[in-house]
């Protein structure tokens, strides 16, 4: 079993410190298009990868790939804020969960898989660029723009796109 | 109807416009550039979920009540939009960038990028937050609470894109 605690109380306060902001949402539509597209390719190749093809996107990849890991009910219930006091878009608590787990797994998913990239990495970015997401008919709603899901394997087989600071800028100056 | 109604405070057959968007009415939804399919909308589990603990009359937090009534009022003002001929969204080319990401515009805005909101949780979400980008006005105090509003929204909406 393999729980890396600290990582997952330093995931907790990221994703409580997460607010919708209108403006940077709207300036960052275009990237926040391509960290979708990004979750939705690392995910489904995770996904394929441990067995978790069953709620992808939203499928618990860390459970999948160590059943034991185990998250202090205590420090994911710090994520169940109220939900009325939420501004627009808030992380959805099970998403949000599926994240901490992640985290609490370390460095073993790096250890069993090096080939396949950080599933979650995308959605943290995203949620740095105005914060995050409804999901609705199909499609993941960023607030401006939406990404259709579509299917694992039509997902799982995109070929991958940078997601760095400068090519996410790049792509919002471009709109 | 009535539990979901009772439960947001919203009129019945309000309700109901919405529940028939949602679940039984097949829609042209545009999932790429130049890809329109014809069908229900695709059930989002957590949507279904919420839509039946309030059929089923389960005591709901306020926070479920708010995204339930959000829900409604962007199912209403979406059919009604689609009712009067606008689409849902738009296969054309260059809405959609090379990554797959769909866009609207204010030039290019179909019925669901114009209808509140949907499934806000928050009790003080301004539902109508992106009309501003679409150059609409919202009527004073956004959309009611109890949705009574919504033919104003659509009129207005209506007549602000030009349609």
């Amino acid at each position: 079993m393999v729980t890396d605690t600290a990582a997952a109380e330093q995931m907790v306060e990221r994703l409580l410190a997460v607010t919708w902001d209108d403006d940077a949402a709207y300036e960052h539509q275009r990237s926040r298009g391509r960290l979708t597209r990004e979750f939705l390719r690392r995910t489904a190749q995770w996904a394929t990868a441990v067995g978790a093809e069953e709620r992808w996107p939203f499928s618990d990849l860390a459970r999948a790939l160590d059943p034991d890991v185990d998250v202090d009910q205590a420090l994911l219930a710090k994520l169940e804020t109220d939900p009325a006091a939420a501004g627009a878009f808030p992380i959805r608590p099970a998403d949000a969960a599926l994240i901490v787990r992640w985290a609490a797994l370390g460095d073993l998913p790096r250890q069993r898989r090096p080939d396949l990239q950080d599933p979650y990495e995308p959605l943290l970015a995203l949620f740095g660029r105005g914060g995050a997401y409804s999901v609705a008919n199909g499609f993941i709603e960023l607030g401006y723009g939406s990404f259709p899901i579509r299917s694992l394997a039509d997902r799982a087989s995109l070929e991958p796109k940078p997601i760095d600071a400068t090519t996410l800028d790049a792509l919002d100056q471009e709109a | 109807m009535p539990r979901i109604a009772e439960a947001t405070g919203v009129d019945p057959s309000v309700v109901e416009v919405a529940k028939r968007n949602l679940f039984v009415n097949k829609h042209d939804v545009a999932i790429g550039p130049g890809d329109i399919r014809r069908g229900n909308f695709t059930a989002d589990e957590p949507v279904a979920e919420l839509w039946k603990a309030a059929m089923d009359g389960k005591e709901l937090t306020r926070g479920e009540v708010n995204q339930l009534r959000s829900l409604v009022a962007h199912e209403v003002v979406e059919a009604k939009l689609l009712e009067a001929g606008v689409p849902y969204n738009f296969a054309e080319p260059k809405l959609w960038d090379e990554d797959g990401w769909y866009g609207d515009t204010p030039r290019h805005a179909g019925a669901h990028a114009v209808a509140p909101r949907a499934l806000q949780s928050g009790d003080d979400v301004d539902l109508l937050q992106h009309w501003r980008r679409l150059g609409l006005t919202p009527p004073e105090g956004g959309v009611a609470r109890d949705l009574s509003n919504l033919d104003e929204i659509v009129r207005r909406a209506i007549e602000g894109m030009g349609w």
